[in-house]
């Protein structure tokens, strides 16, 4: 097992950078989540990663060792693909093998591998079928297995489950979760979907046309997005965005005034906007920070200075398990919001709506960036 | 009558089968059929100045129902000339695709300039009439002491055979996802090895199929043969065609010349039949996995 450092790692194809400047550290047996749009430059740094393209600029090391001009062969690297790459001549049990015979391994111990490799991603009593006799979820763990029995240094996968239906899409991620537990490779794992990403990896790093947008838990990248891009990109459903937002200054305090409806700034915020001298901010807001004023009826007496209450009215209510997703209107303003599946809701019902305002994110409309992070600018 | 109940599809679907039947009969059975016949008959069943054959002919000639094939065996050296459409046609293969297969691979693997119009000039080369291509040869040959020489005539065989098996086995790469050598290399395969396990077991239908066709190429040949080739390197082709030519037509003996000829054709037939069920032929394999 191997920490994974990329310094300064640069794609450029003939006219664009697929992968610009990209900088950060895995530690070892960590698992780390690349996540971004499609055509943001994941499978090109993984595929550098791996060896199978070489950088532009920049270098790559595997704990201290500097890997950058090292070939694939010699990397100790496992790689599921995305179309899993099994060899369609192999079978199951061959398939799994074939790098140990490959490096000569002795042949009990190829014996014992594989069948080790087998149990791991529960393949039992498969191991003589040939790959058109499997499912795709079957395929996909013989990749697994593939990569796994190599005992590799540091596993990379590229949208593994992506040809995957829902539902075994979801059993798949929980078991990659526990073969994670149960080896702690050292995992980079690369998908589109910030589902994934956030329920499968200790820290996720989300990308935008090649550059490195945040690093972070998925906590961290969830509650206090860097830029109006990563607030959007997590998160579903996504996060409301209200452009164009006009501040109003009443006795020292700040308010937001769009298409007719006001709320107040949270008190963090001000420094940033008096300093950029900002008249307008992008306002984002989670649907699950809105919600019914009616079931708020606890922090009620403690919201007397300010003011966080909208008024909408109910376009269409969809149920999603526990909750209900309410689509609401004021004018041609619509935001999203999540309410408990018990709330008396009607459609074209007014509705009071109750605006979490310590956890509401405010936005440059220039550069996008939050004005969280001021501080640390 | 019972044509009567019958609907417009099973009408069709009849009419299709017999259509199929006498396709069959009359571009694979009806020319086998007459072959094997002249070479079993007599002579004197085939008028020499026109007329219709007699069916059922005269069977065999002198007694012997293998006459015309003793004739061709012992007075034509057919021993031989069989020995070097053997010869001809394996060498002709095995050039074929030791050219071809390496330069198929970096067609489809290796991103280079002008690749899309040197592929096409294969196409266009492949379209040039035999006479013009060994007419043109024929000085430079003669130059080079290649004339009336076997690797004369297995290297004109090869240039005819190397537009099409390299077309064959560009199709046969492309159908072989990239993903599968990066995965081996990740194991550690190195490049040759990943050639060995990997490219040539996926590819060995493709390249049966190319060779199969640089054989029958080389094995058919007449025009270049004759153009390039001599007494010393004519085959069996040549042989057959020589009892046609001239006032003396032998039909009887280029009929059982031709008989010889078609024997390893239905072997590579019966051959590749059981060859071609292999599962992953299907081109599908890409998309499958
Ligand atoms: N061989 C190439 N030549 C030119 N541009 C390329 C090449 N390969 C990739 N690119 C470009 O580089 C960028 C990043 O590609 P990459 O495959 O890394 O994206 P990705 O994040 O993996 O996307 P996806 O989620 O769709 O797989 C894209 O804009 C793509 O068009
Ligand atoms: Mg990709």
């Amino acid at each position: 097992m191997a920490a994974v450092t990329l310094k300064n790692l640069s794609k450029m194809y003939a006219k664009v950078a697929a992968n610009d400047n990209i900088n950060m550290k895995i530690e070892e047996g960590e698992f780390i989540t690349l996540v971004g749009p499609s055509g943001c430059g994941k499978t090109t740094t993984l595929r550098m990663i791996a060896g199978l393209l070489s950088p532009s600029s920049g270098s790559i090391f595997f704990d201290d060792e500097d890997v950058t001009h090292t070939p694939t062969q010699n990397r100790g690297i496992g790689m599921v693909f995305q179309d899993y790459a099994l060899f369609p001549h192999l079978n199951v049990w061959d398939n799994i093998g074939f790098g140990l015979k490959i490096q000569k391994y002795p042949k009990d111990q190829v014996k014992q591998r594989v069948r080790q490799g087998v149990e791991m991603v529960n393949l039992i009593g498969l191991e003589g079928r040939a790959l058109s006799e499997l499912s795709g979820g079957q395929r996909q763990r013989v990749a697994l297995a593939r990569a796994l029995v190599m005992e590799p240094r540091v596993f990379l996968l590229d949208e593994p489950l992506s040809n995957l239906d829902a539902k075994l899409r979801l059993h798949m991620r929980t078991e990659l979760k526990r073969i994670h537990k149960r080896i702690g490779v050292t995992t980079i794992y690369v998908t589109h979907d910030q589902v994934e990403a956030m329920t499968l990896s200790n820290r996720v790093i989300i990308m935008l046309d090649g550059k490195i947008q945040q690093k972070g838990t998925p906590k961290e990248v969830y509650e206090k997005p860097i830029n109006r891009f990563v607030g959007g990109f997590m998160g579903s459903p996504p996060m409301n965005f209200l452009e164009n937002c006009e501040i109003i200054r009443e006795n020292d305090h700040l308010f937001l005034v769009v298409k007719g409806i006001r709320f107040s700034v949270p008190r963090h915020f001000y420094r940033a906007i008096e300093r950029l001298n900002l008249s307008t901010v992008t306002t984002g807001i989670r649907p699950e920070d809105l919600s019914d004023r009616n079931d708020a009826v606890t922090s009620q007496y403690k919201s007397h200075m300010l003011d966080d209450t909208i008024e909408m009215t109910i376009d269409v209510i969809e149920p999603i398990g526990a909750n209900k997703l309410l689509d609401l209107y004021h004018k041609d303003l619509r935001l999203s919001a999540i309410v408990k599946a018990d709330s008396s809701v009607l459609p074209d019902q007014h509705i009071n709506i109750k605006v979490n305002l310590e956890r509401i994110h405010l936005f440059d409309p220039k550069t996008e960036e939050s004005l969280a992070y001021f501080d640390k600018l | 009558m019972r044509n009567k109940h019958l609907t417009p599809k099973q009408l069709l679907i009849k009419t299709l089968f017999w259509g199929l039947i006498i396709w069959i009969c009359g571009t694979i059975l009806l020319p086998i059929f007459a072959v094997t016949m002249y070479s079993l008959a007599d002579e004197t069943t085939y008028p020499r100045s026109g007329g219709d054959m007699v069916i059922p002919p005269h069977w065999g000639q002198e007694g012997n129902l293998l006459h015309h094939f003793k004739m061709v065996w012992i007075l034509e050296d057919l021993p031989v000339y069989l020995a070097r459409s053997l010869v001809l046609a394996l060498g002709t293969v095995i050039l074929s695709i030791t050219l071809s297969a390496p330069a198929a691979y970096a067609f489809v693997r290796f991103r280079f300039p002008f690749r899309k119009i040197l592929l096409l000039s294969f196409f266009v080369f492949m379209m040039m009439p035999d006479i013009v291509f060994g007419v043109s040869l024929f000085s430079m040959f003669y130059k080079w002491g290649l004339i009336n020489t076997i690797i004369g005539v297995i290297m004109v065989h090869t240039l005819r055979a190397i537009p099409l098996t390299l077309l064959i086995l560009n199709g046969v790469f492309e159908s072989i996802p990239p993903t599968l050598e990066e995965a081996a290399f990740t194991m550690g395969t190195s490049r040759l090895r990943t050639l060995r396990k990997v490219i040539l077991p996926l590819s060995a239908p493709g390249v049966a199929a190319a060779s199969i066709y640089a054989f029958l190429l080389s094995w058919d040949d007449f025009v270049l043969t004759v153009l390039v080739g001599g007494p010393e390197s004519y085959n069996l082709a040549v042989l057959a065609s020589r009892f046609m030519i001239g006032t003396d037509v032998q039909h009887y003996r280029a009929s059982a010349t031709a008989v010889i000829m078609l024997v390893p054709v239905l072997f590579v037939n019966f051959f590749v039949q059981r060859y071609m069920k292999s599962d992953y032929l299907t081109g599908g394999m890409a998309r499958d996995f």
